[in-house]
């Protein structure tokens, strides 16, 4: 394989040789490592020039393992660019080395835990040299790289592809090569290189199965074992379809794992990384996921405080903050796991310094909160302030930490995306007017894709009032939302009306961007229907139409157009104009229509089936589908009547009002009766009695046998 | 293999099983055998389920998913046993319930094929509700002779006429499930007679064509064979010799080697027609199971009114029940003809035609008339008669037997095309297009013009025959894959029909 195989160790040796280069403190020969037998009486502070440090527990204390890893929520940046020391708890110095940092994430620092101590000191900022690690053969380490969405069909492509790619996604140490889903962020084309190693106590012969979206290619010791090129997704692998074997003399064995994984555009079979094995530790086939026994044992330690040295020596830049926090994920409200910029994620954040005193917390969404130890829920993520002061006990300190908030992308527990309950509570408490106006999108983008139409409802009068603040590229979210808001009967159309109106009003500008002609174009739209809909104000809602720029709407939204340009004539009388609109837009009957139209009269039937057990939401589905594929629809008499009846069962008796009227010159013949008896309620119920009477007297004379008359006489016995 | 019999008895009394030898030997299970032990790969070795990583998934789009309205009942009848496999094991079988997964993969693919989302219930009959507008058709599948109290018969006969369909399935195409089940119907409704449905009937178009079968070896055809009971225009009892259920679970029946059934290609197909079918013609028979409605007056005998008399036959005379009574408001109306809303029912070989002067012949199928009846139209012809013909959806069958009975009432005359300069195209109103439902282009091709043939005699037309179905559109129902006039063109060339017929 030579160079084209270099391993993700000899790289990452590579790293961190360059900062050995560039960092001031290493220019010099390094000391000698002091490798000590245990001291009767460790040293309080074994790195006398290292301000801060951190004590980590292991979570495998009952046993030595080739190596550990550790998060490490640095309050100091520089310090991820310093050498950092780790020693046991008895003062005996470990080698150590980063795996990887990033703005605002946790520091990964991997140290030697073969001498099997359970806590240990990580010395930070000091200006003593690197001590490295001395075994970093065990567990799995994973490199994370952008693909270029080509497809992989054979090994050396795979590997030219990997050695071209110039962007690390991240890195961390697992105990198994078990990944679904993008780590590092949103899924895209990606490049995963898994490198493991394991021990085998004697000669084995070993079975390697793939189960994997996409190509594959599994070495062990550099050779070729196992591939399953091309694009695909993971089911057809398993039942180990897709296996090979190698006889393996005793020893320490190193396996390769490299993935090319194409982002679909449509479906999604997301990112799936998987091997099984049997032979070595396996006496059965097992996937090597987590906790498995194959590859060479890690430990992982946890962050339990942080301290600073009274007086270092030396002289490092900068000063030591006197507070340290810890900051991980606890659940999230999400759209879709892939969708980096809009959620609300729930950390636990804890100060790790053990201070006497008041702390509290201020967050940049404008909230507070007290303790050492708080969950917060971001109304949106990015790279967010956390501000942590510390008052009373005779002590005073603070530490604004810049954190980045991100979705947990695979987050194993949370597969199904959802909003929490408690999550849309915490922000419903929250005073939507003390919100920042990004943070107020994110609200509004997620409770619009959960349909939550109370929640907008409420964020819409800070959303109005902060509508200059948005940002154009939020625009598009609130644009969504109210729409949705617009299209669905929630009985708040002077709130809906604002909200559009202001969208529109926004979206004016002297020289508009693309993205601004859009959002104003659909926001006129929407408007037009919400006002069609509910008034008789027909020339408002041509006016609307008429501003409409047709070429910026795109989707849905010009067949939207066009079946409103179709229920404008119709709302005006003019029964032939609608005719000809609706017809146009549904295409002429042919041959296979003939058969089409059982689903039209199934969707309507089902409809009707949905109003019996008043699920209001799926008859309207049923109807907009129909009318939405076959618009002529809506002048037939089963399809207005249902309508009709839906809009009485949702309590809309106005607009029903409007759309029973609109139907006289439309319903003439069959149903006709049925309509004349509704209208005459409604008009009754309004207060227009020449309308009722007039309807009233029709369902008498015209059709004095049938039920609706009998019913009428019941109801109105006085007649017209 | 050993039978069990009965273990519970279900809506008969408790007790040995009412049962017959011979067909005990149809009684066992028809759905899926015990499952085989799962095959080994060959390439390398297979591994049992493992589990694999969570992947982060996509948020449902919607919050819930409503559950599908049901469409289909399966009928609860029969006993209950338990059959023991040859390998020893023991499962429980019921009458009605052989095929237990028949209806679910039925509806799977109605889902996957028609975009529709249905489902069924198991249906108690005396639980059930009767309303055809809840559930569109009732399925009785089974083996062995099917039973039913009175009550039940007259419960679905209720059933039926108020718009429902009944289908039976001898899912094994044994024949004690087929004749009684044709026997129980033929008591249920003694005025109606059992049909082979033609082929071109639109049961077998609704989804797909079904022209050619595949059978199991036992049956030697590769048509289609459905029988009904028609009432109105559609189908209300639907029976199959052969089994279809088992297509449906896409499985054949290896515990019978004397079982006569589709093939599941061929049974999925007519499924997923039957579905089509019992969806676009539930609205049709709820509509055509109103009442007529007519004013008392026009109760009274008729004297200077134009009187629509119909002719009873043999066959499925009344194809339209409300229709006619739609266009004679109509005429009324849009004329100064003094009309008659009420239908009068006629048989020409028992009744007087001689205060007629129109008649109305539909029907559906084959038919035959009387000696008597033939002497009686020809008489009423030769006196200036006129009789209008309607092709009831336009079905093939139906048109053999207008022409092979015409030629008797008018032996050597001819049905030939009116021409459309004819008075009976402008009598009212003038049509000189022709609006068709769908189905006439799939039929036909594109036709523009109204397709009427007729008889002259003494230089009127006394013949008026339409071999497209025009009664239909004289209301606005939908009758799916009929070859019909659309409303547009029906109700105005029906009435210059009559005008015609009242002034000639």
């Amino acid at each position: 394989m030579g160079k084209a195989c270099m391993s993700i160790l000899s790289r990452w040796i590579l790293a961190f040789g360059i900062i050995l280069a560039i960092h001031p403190s290493v220019c010099a020969q390094p000391a000698p490592l002091p490798v000590a037998p245990l001291p009767a009486a460790p040293p309080a502070w074994p790195v006398t020039t290292a301000p801060a440090r951190f004590t980590i527990e292991s979570d495998h204390p009952s046993f030595a393992v080739p190596m550990g890893w550790v998060h490490l929520c640095l309050p100091e940046p520089r310090w991820a660019a310093m050498p950092i020391r780790v020693f046991t708890d008895h003062g005996i110095a470990v080698g150590s080395d980063l795996l990887w940092t990033a703005p605002g994430e946790p520091a990964t620092l991997l140290f030697d835990a073969s001498s099997g101590a359970k806590r240990y000191q990580v010395y930070l900022g000091s200006n003593w040299p690197v001590m490295h690690l001395s075994d970093p053969k065990a567990g799995v380490w994973l490199e994370s790289r952008d693909g270029d969405g080509k497809v992989i069909n054979s090994l050396p492509d795979m590997l030219q592809a990997w050695n071209a790619s110039g962007k690390i996604n991240g890195r961390a140490l697992l105990d198994g090569i078990w990944e679904g889903g993008n780590r590092f962020g949103p899924e895209g084309n990606l490049l995963e290189h898994f490198q493991g190693w394991f021990q085998l106590p004697v000669a084995e012969h070993l079975q390697l199965a793939v189960v994997s979206s996409d190509a594959t290619f599994v070495l062990v010791d550099g050779k070729e074992i196992v591939e399953w090129p091309g694009l695909h997704p993971f089911g057809p692998g398993v039942a180990g379809q897709h296996q090979g074997a190698v006889d393996l003399p005793a020893g320490l064995h190193s396996l390769d794992y490299y993935n090319a994984y194409v982002a679909p555009n449509g479906p999604w079979p997301p990112l799936l990384c998987s091997l099984a094995a049997k032979g070595g530790s396996l006496q059965s086939w097992n996937m090597l996921g987590p906790h498995n026994p194959f590859f060479r044992p890690i430990a992982h330690a946890r962050v339990v405080s942080y301290e600073l040295q009274a007086s270092p020596a030396g002289s490092m830049p900068g000063a030591a903050p006197a507070l340290a926090i810890d900051w991980v994920d606890q659940e999230q409200s999400l759209i879709y796991t892939n969708m980096p910029d809009i959620g609300l994620i729930s950390m636990q954040l804890t100060c790790l310094a053990p201070v006497q005193g008041a702390l509290t917390w201020t967050f940049d969404d404008g909230s507070t909160a007290q303790g050492p130890s708080v969950k917060h829920l971001f109304p949106r993520p990015g790279m967010r302030t956390v501000h942590l002061s510390l008052q009373g006990g005779g002590n005073a300190a603070a530490l604004s930490q810049t954190i980045s908030v991100h979705p947990d992308w695979p987050h194993p527990d949370n597969e199904t995306q959802q909003l929490y309950p408690e999550h849309e509570a915490d922000i419903m408490a929250r005073d939507p007017a003390t919100l920042p106006a990004p943070d107020l999108v994110g609200c509004v983008a997620l409770f619009g894709a959960y349909q939550k139409p109370d929640d907008l409802l409420k964020l819409l009068p800070a959303v109005c009032a902060k509508m200059k603040e948005i940002k154009d590229g939020d625009l598009p979210w609130v644009k969504d939302a109210a729409l949705f808001l617009a299209r669905n009967e929630w009985g708040h159309v002077a709130d809906e009306t604002q909200l559009l109106r202001a969208l529109i009003d926004r979206s004016t500008a002297a020289n508009p961007s693309p993205q601004l002609v859009a959002v104003g174009s659909e926001c006129r739209l929407g408007l037009a229907q919400l006002l069609l809909k509910n008034s008789d104000d027909t020339d408002q809602v041509r006016s609307l139409v008429d501003a409409i720029n047709s070429p910026s709407l795109a989707g849905d939204e010009p067949r939207l157009l066009a079946i409103l340009r179709g229920d404008l004539a119709m709302a005006t009388g003019d029964v032939a104009g609608a005719k000809k609109q609706y017809e146009a837009l549904t295409g002429p009957p042919s041959g296979p229509d003939a058969r089409s139209s059982i689903r039209t009269t199934a969707k309507i039937g089902q409809a009707r089936a949905f109003l019996d057990r008043q699920d209001f939401e799926a008859a309207a589905d049923s109807l907009n589908e129909i009318a939405w594929q076959s618009p002529i629809e809506k002048m037939s008499p089963d399809w207005a009547l249902t309508r009709l009846r839906l809009y009485q069962g949702q309590n809309l008796p106005d607009v029903a009002y409007l759309w029973a009227r609109r139907l006289l010159p439309v319903v003439t013949e069959s149903g006709r009766s049925e309509l004349l008896f509704r209208l005459t309620g409604l008009a009754f119920a309004r207060g227009d009695n020449d309308l009722a009477k007039k309807t009233l007297s029709e369902l008498l004379k015209k059709y004095p046998y049938s039920e609706e008359a009998a019913q009428a006489k019941e109801k109105w016995p006085g007649g017209a | 293999m050993r039978l069990f019999l009965p273990a519970v008895l279900i809506l008969l009394a408790v007790g040995p099983s009412s049962y017959g030898a011979g067909e005990n030997d149809w009684f066992v299970p028809l759905g899926r055998p015990p499952d085989a032990p799962p095959k080994r790969m060959s390439g390398g070795e297979a591994f049992p389920p493992l589990p694999l990583p969570a992947t982060p998934l996509r948020r449902s789009e919607r919050k819930r998913q409503p559950t599908p309205p049901s469409l289909f009942g399966k009928v609860v009848w029969g006993e209950q046993g338990s059959f023991t496999y040859d390998g020893g094991k023991t499962m429980q079988i019921a009458d009605w319930n052989l095929c237990p997964a028949d209806l679910q993969h039925l509806f799977n693919k109605v889902q996957n094929n028609l975009g529709l989302q249905y489902g069924f219930d198991d249906v108690s009959l005396p639980s059930f509700s009767g309303d055809p507008d809840k559930m569109a058709l009732l399925f009785f599948s089974g083996t062995r002779t099917l039973k039913l109290d009175p009550q039940s018969l007259a419960r679905l006969r209720a059933y039926v006429l108020r718009g429902g369909m009944l289908c039976f399935d001898s899912v094994a195409g044994s024949p004690y499930f087929y004749n009684s089940a044709r026997a129980l119907m033929q008591q249920a409704f003694p005025e109606l007679a059992w049909r082979v449905v033609p082929p071109d009937h639109p049961l077998y178009h609704m989804v797909s064509d079904v022209n050619n079968v595949r059978y199991s070896p036992n049956v030697a055809s590769d048509k289609p064979q459905l029988e009904a009971l028609y009432v109105g225009s559609r189908i209300g009892v639907l029976l199959s010799k052969y089994g279809l259920g088992c297509g449906w679970d896409d499985h054949d029946v290896p515990l019978l080697k004397d079982a006569a059934y589709y093939e599941p290609a061929s049974a999925n197909s007519i499924g997923l027609n039957l579905v089509a079918y019992a969806i676009g013609y539930n609205r049709v028979g709820i509509e055509e199971s109103r009442p007529e409605l007519f004013a008392a007056i026009d109760e009274k005998t008729p004297t200077d009114e134009f009187v629509f008399a119909q002719i009873e036959h043999e066959g499925a005379f009344n194809v339209h029940p409300n229709n006619a009574t739609g266009l004679l408001a109509k005429l009324r109306a849009a004329t100064s003809l003094r009309v008659n809303l009420k239908r009068v029912v006629v048989d020409p070989g028992k009744d007087d035609l001689s205060s007629f002067s129109f008649l109305y012949l539909t029907g559906l199928d084959d038919f035959h008339l009387s000696d008597n009846a033939v002497a009686a139209l020809r008489g009423f012809l030769q006196r200036n008669g006129t009789l209008l013909i309607n092709n009831g959806l336009g079905l093939s069958t139906f048109d053999l037997a207008v022409r092979r009975e015409l030629a008797r009432v008018l032996p050597g005359a001819k049905l030939e095309p009116i021409p459309l300069s004819h008075s009976i195209f402008s009598d009212v109103v003038s049509v000189q297009k022709a609006d068709y439902t769908p189905a006439v282009a799939m039929r036909y091709g594109q036709l523009a013009t109204p397709k009427l043939e007729g008889i002259t005699l003494g230089g009127d037309v006394r013949v008026i025959y339409s071999p497209i179905d025009l009664e239909a559109g004289w209301e606005s129902e939908e009758y799916p894959l009929a070859l019909a006039y659309r409303p547009d063109t029906a109700v105005p060339l029906g009435m210059n029909i009559l005008m015609y017929a009242a002034t000639h």
